[in-house]
């Protein structure tokens, strides 16, 4: 097993919720990531599942230092060393962010409208002075954008002019012009036509074959994670319930909820053999039910599973889930 | 063919233009289609393939820069039993507000969209009622109207429906917002509903829940659909028939399943490989080469043709494709099929 690029530990975020009026009282809190343990080694890609308000999100911005952690560790294990990097602030955690950037899900709205592609793309660059010329900026922005497909006639335009498939890729090119070794992609295809999901995602592939990046991939779309990470986590309010190499979890989901992601994908063949659907939606994380949080709308709950929360356990080697009645349930 | 006789909507050569600083753009160009009672026609295509535009024109709700083009034709029963061509209305004709939210109603991906921001749900709700007389059976009560609406929420799964009736949709989940657009548009028993990429916007498990709900009302009110998707595998859940649009033309149209199972437009083949597969393994996918053209940058000849890779030069890029029936009413606009006339 090579080594980590990122090792996360416990890690907690909280939001507060205020009362309305005057006095904004604070009236609780907001369990919004709570208590995850991730490492993800270099060069590999780990699918990030879940519904609306299971806290992919906010996990993925966490690890980037984007929202403030409430509790727990990140540590980089870079070529010059391990990096804390909670213990970082200030211009030290400015300058760290060269390591590690973010895609975002909307290329409509992500893109400045004001600036052209090149300025886009070449922004990282320069507000990290990690170049020391125009000329050098110019350079590493045109080699990124050949490297993502993106015509360099292109680099003078606004992004206005493009379509959806474009911007992302414009997108892309802005998140590894500086070279990080870790990239968070935020639902990067889930706007998109299926017929151009298949063209980033394959981009993608290759950028990572060229460059060694290691990608946290943030869907709620198992078929698209399916082709692209080689582990899957998957998140319900807040933790991770099942993590797994992918084609472990592809054939032998142990969690009700994952089995229930499964069933949920439409499938090309009509009339789909035994369903789990999933009645209701993701609980109000402010009030996550208690002990097992999936156990309000799990079709296999016990008393047990009310009062008790469940460990995340290994099954099988690598394999590992939260659920007390996993052996059981196992089909 | 008796199918075509007892057709709830016949939609003939139907063009939609709209009119731009640079001139007339087409968005949509010689649909044509039936639909009958109680079935579900799935349109996809990506955006941009005009699928949104003439389901728009059915309902005369296209922007004033548009044109329903002379020969166009959209003939819809009504539930008098009488006929009635939609192309032939003036956009303010009275007759429109009995077809629109009365025998037509459409949802959308946004449910915020659907609802006023500023009424209740209920409220919403019992304005359909009220303006849809000739539906519902005649004019309905304040008491009547409620009774009604909160059976209709309790219908689509809506947990404590007394209580959502005075709500407003911003106090409602997403999940809930969906149903409750649906209960508003289906108040009335339209007789065919139209779902403008309902689901899109949802997580694949809301997704399932909806795509569930929509088949049994439709069952349950015999009512007819029109589905538009980009996802062939939606699709494969809910749709009869299926037409494949491109550039505003139908490129293949058919039962559904046929058309899935035996896809014959490169177009629709290539839709159906792009699709990510739910099996996991690290793999090249096929995406649809090249991205799709402005439609003021129409290709000659068949639409398509820049990106197919079964192009024949000198046919495909000078004269539209005739439509060649390819199996029961499976058609496709291919060359390719012009020869062998059928199978």
């Amino acid at each position: 097993m090579s080594a980590p690029l990122v090792e996360v530990e416990g890690l907690a975020v909280r939001f507060p919720v205020h009362s309305r009026g005057l006095f904004r009282r604070r009236v609780g809190q907001i369990h919004a990531v709570d208590g995850v343990d991730l490492r993800l080694e270099r060069g590999e890609t780990v699918g990030l599942v879940g519904e609306s308000g299971s806290g992919k999100t906010t996990l993925g911005r966490a690890i980037l230092r984007a929202v403030p952690v409430s509790e727990g560790r990140i540590r980089f294990h870079l070529e010059e060393g391990e990096v804390d990097v909670l213990a970082l602030a200030g211009e030290r955690l400015r300058r760290f962010r060269r390591h590690m950037q973010l895609v975002f899900q909307d290329p409509y709205a992500s893109l400045d409208p004001r600036m052209t592609v090149r300025d886009i793309i070449a922004e990282p660059l320069e507000a990290l002075g990690l170049a020391a010329s125009r000329a050098e900026v110019d350079e590493r922005v045109r080699e990124i954008a050949q490297r993502c497909r993106i015509n360099v006639e292109y680099l003078r335009r606004f992004p206005h002019a493009f379509s959806g498939g474009q911007r992302q890729r414009i997108g892309i090119a802005r998140a590894l012009v500086c070279n990080p070794e870790f990239l968070v992609l935020d639902e990067p295809v889930s706007a998109l036509d299926v017929s151009i999901q298949a063209d980033i995602l394959n981009l993608l592939m290759d950028l990572q074959d060229s460059f060694g990046t290691t990608y946290l991939f943030i869907t709620h779309d198992l078929a698209v994670v399916g082709q692209i990470a080689r582990r899957v986590a998957v998140m319900y309010l807040g933790r991770i319930v099942e993590l797994a190499p992918t084609e472990e979890l592809f054939q032998r989901p142990l969690h009700p909820y994952t089995r229930a992601l499964f069933s949920a994908i439409p499938s090309l063949e009509p009339g789909r053999s035994e369903r789990l659907v999933l009645a209701g939606e993701v609980p109000d994380p402010a009030h996550p039910p208690s002990g097992c949080r999936f156990h309000t709308r799990c079709p296999f709950a016990r008393p047990r599973c009310r009062e008790e929360p469940p460990e995340l356990r290994a099954l099988a080697p690598d394999h590992l889930v939260a659920c007390h009645f996993a052996e059981e349930l196992a089909p | 063919m008796s199918a075509a006789a007892a057709a709830l909507l016949r939609v003939r050569d139907l063009t939609v233009d709209f009119r731009t600083d640079e001139g007339w753009v087409r968005a949509v160009e010689e649909v044509g289609f039936d639909l009958r009672p109680g079935r579900t026609l799935g349109l996809v295509g990506e955006s941009g393939s005009g699928k949104s535009v003439s389901t728009r024109a059915l309902v005369r709700l296209l922007p004033a820069s548009a044109r329903i083009a002379p020969g166009s034709s959209m003939r819809f029963r009504l539930r008098s039993g009488e006929e009635m061509e939609i192309a032939a209305l003036s956009p303010r004709d009275r007759r429109l507000r009995r077809l629109r939210g009365g025998e037509i109603a459409l949802i959308f991906q946004e449910p915020m969209a659907a609802f006023s921001p500023v009424y209740t749900i209920g409220h919403q709700m019992c304005e359909a009622l009220f303006a849809h007389p000739e539906a519902v059976g005649g004019r309905l009560s304040r008491a009547e109207a409620r009774e009604r609406a909160v059976e209709m929420l309790a219908r689509v799964g809506i947990a404590n429906p007394a209580l959502r009736f005075d709500q407003y949709p911003f106090e409602l989940s997403g999940g809930m917002r969906q149903r409750a657009m649906i209960a508003l548009a289906l108040i009335t028993r339209p007789q065919l509903l139209i779902a403008d990429e309902p689901t899109t916007a949802l997580d694949v498990t809301l997704q399932a829940q909806i795509l569930d709900l929509m088949q049994e009302l439709r069952a349950e009110f015999g009512m007819a659909m029109i589905f538009i998707t980009h996802d062939m595998a939606v699709i494969a859940q809910i749709a009869d028939e299926v037409a494949v649009m491109y550039l505003g033309r139908i490129v293949e149209s058919g039962p559904a399943r046929e058309v899935l199972r035996r896809p014959k437009h490169p177009y629709t083949q290539a839709l159906l490989r792009a699709l990510p597969r739910p099996e996991a393994g690290r793999r090249r996918l096929v995406p649809v080469p090249g991205d799709i053209p402005s439609p003021r940058e129409r290709p000659a000849g068949c639409p398509f043709h820049p990106r197919c890779a079964h192009r024949l030069p000198g046919r495909c890029d000078r004269a539209l494709p005739p439509v060649v029936e390819v199996g029961d009413g499976h058609r496709v606009a291919c060359v390719l099929f012009a020869e062998e006339g059928g199978r």
